[in-house]
């Protein structure tokens, strides 16, 4: 049986292969391969990839076909982050497209489904990873929940309570301090 | 000795890798500001929740100060009673790019002298909204209009003070507004509407409500020169009559709303011309007109005036 490549390479019509070779065609899914920064390859689903529209762009503009033998390279995505992004894209394959935000309104955090609560039961550094990677894969609904979590860690909470949240140092000068608690006074629970 | 120094080798080399993972951990600010902490979380906070996150740190401080400044919008709706001028001239002052700034029932504390310089310096204004902010003047009005040039929709609910000349500057400069709300500004008149009805012809949206000295004079005039109009609402006008139905039944081919409750002497013989052309109208249809109704019906249809109008609206 020929490989695909040697088709491929011969210009063979579908109908001039072996007819085994053929029907797998039909059933088969388009995959691609996604190479991690450490060299790991991940093998999925086109349709699953696609919600990235940075892979989106990358198979439309640079002609990269189905079921190439070489993988796209993602060198700003670890292997285990990019695991859970598949993860995730798997899981929500079949989600329509997020609606536009009005950019007067605040948005709500309380529409995040237990999936995805489940889902993002993580460290803060990894949770800030997987915002990382959405952001350069430009996947926005992965985008939209993981920094819908984020800020369900800062809401409501008072200025020491977020340092503590993610570990950062008060650096102001007693000066500086009081000057900018005297800006905030009228936000101050009375 | 060796072993000793060996031993310490290790240690380091712990120490080492323990700091380069502490390093290499991803902190909240490392998160691109502008492309996702912006975009995503911010609109997620309430502005108390941004103000506080001034006071975490220096950093945290630069971060929102630079928010604040490219901000398209500033609402403060929400916290109208809790907000100060302070807080806003913190907000706005290195800001020149608002598209919407929506104070409204900021009765309290918004004066022009606040209100001012935030217009003078967003040029790029498409939408204002100073509903119910009883100490504006129309000092503000003139300002927007002279430096506002762009501004889309305008909301100056139960601005009391607007007066014709306020009005008279914003409509000559501002020829691309697109939504204008008067609901409550009493002290509007028919000069001011006619003049705007000459001056904005991509005007969509018109409240007059409760502007108690409007006539069916610049109805007349509003009809035959705001075409563009698909949503009036001349609820509690109670001058107007029948005669500024029929002037908009005539001319105004856009129009799909039509609020005119309170307005007592407007009746069904001329509404029902209107409803005809499919315009939505907030007086509910009389279930039973009764013969009445059947003869002024056939006499309408017979009518070459409302032939000449159409039957069926798009």
């Amino acid at each position: 049986m020929l490989k695909l490549s040697e088709t491929k390479k011969r210009n063979i019509k579908s109908s001039e292969m072996p007819r085994s070779y053929a029907c797998d065609k039909a059933v088969r899914m388009p995959m691609i391969k996604l190479q991690s920064l450490e060299g790991e390859v991940f093998e999925i689903d086109v349709e699953i990839a696609r919600q990235s529209v940075t892979i989106k762009t990358m198979l439309e503009d640079l002609g990269v076909e189905d079921d190439d033998e070489e993988p796209v390279p993602l060198p700003n995505v670890n292997a285990a982050i990019l695991r859970k992004v598949i993860a995730w894209c798997t899981y929500h394959k079949d989600d329509p497209p997020p609606p536009e935000d009005d950019e007067n309104k605040e948005k709500r955090t309380d529409d995040i489904c237990s999936w995805d609560a489940e889902f993002l039961k993580v460290d803060q550094g990894t949770l800030f990873e997987l915002i990382l990677a959405a952001n350069y894969l430009d996947i926005k609904g992965l985008l939209d929940v993981t920094c819908k979590t984020v800020a369900n860690m800062i809401k409501g909470k008072s200025p020491e309570e977020i340092r503590k949240t993610f570990n950062i140092k008060n650096d102001f000068t007693p000066a500086e301090e009081e000057q900018v608690r005297k800006e905030n006074e009228w936000c101050e629970e009375k | 000795m060796e072993e000793a120094a060996s031993t310490n080798e290790v240690s380091e080399d712990t120490d080492d890798a323990s700091e380069k993972h502490e390093e290499e951990e991803l902190t909240f600010l490392d998160i691109p500001w502008e492309d996702v902490i912006f975009k995503y979380i911010m609109p997620c906070l309430p502005l108390q929740t941004k103000f506080q996150m001034r006071r975490v740190s220096k950093q945290c401080l630069e971060m929102m100060t630079l928010y604040f400044s490219i901000s398209r919008t500033v609402n403060t709706c929400r916290i109208a009673n809790k907000m100060t001028a302070g807080a806003l001239s913190l907000m706005t002052k290195n800001n020149t790019g608002l598209h919407d700034l929506v104070l409204r029932n900021s009765k309290d504390w918004l004066t022009d002298p606040v209100l001012i310089p935030v217009l003078k310096q967003n040029q790029k204004l498409q939408r204002l909204d100073i509903s119910n902010c009883s100490f504006v003047t129309n000092s503000s009005l003139q300002v927007l209009g002279v430096n506002c040039k762009n501004v889309r929709t305008v909301c100056l609910t139960d601005c009391h003070w607007v007066s014709v000349e306020g009005l008279t500057v914003l409509a000559f400069h501002c020829v691309n507004i697109e939504s204008l709300d008067l609901t409550g500004c009493w002290g509007i008149t028919d000069e001011a509407i006619t003049l705007l009805a000459m001056q904005c012809k991509k005007l969509q949206y018109l409240s007059m409500a409760k502007i108690y000295g409007l006539t069916d004079y610049a109805m007349s005039i509003l009809a035959r020169e705001a075409t563009s109009i698909r949503h009036l609402n001349i609820r509690g006008c109670w001058r107007l009559s029948d005669d500024s139905i029929r002037s908009l039944a005539e001319r105004s081919r856009n129009l799909r709303v039509l609020e005119v409750r309170e307005c007592k002497d407007i009746t069904e013989t001329a509404l029902i011309v209107l409803r005809m052309q499919g315009v939505r109208i907030d007086r509910p249809q009389p279930s039973k007109l009764g013969f009445g109704w059947l003869k002024n019906r056939s006499k309408l249809l017979r009518c070459r005036e409302f032939n000449m109008i159409g039957l069926f609206r798009k």
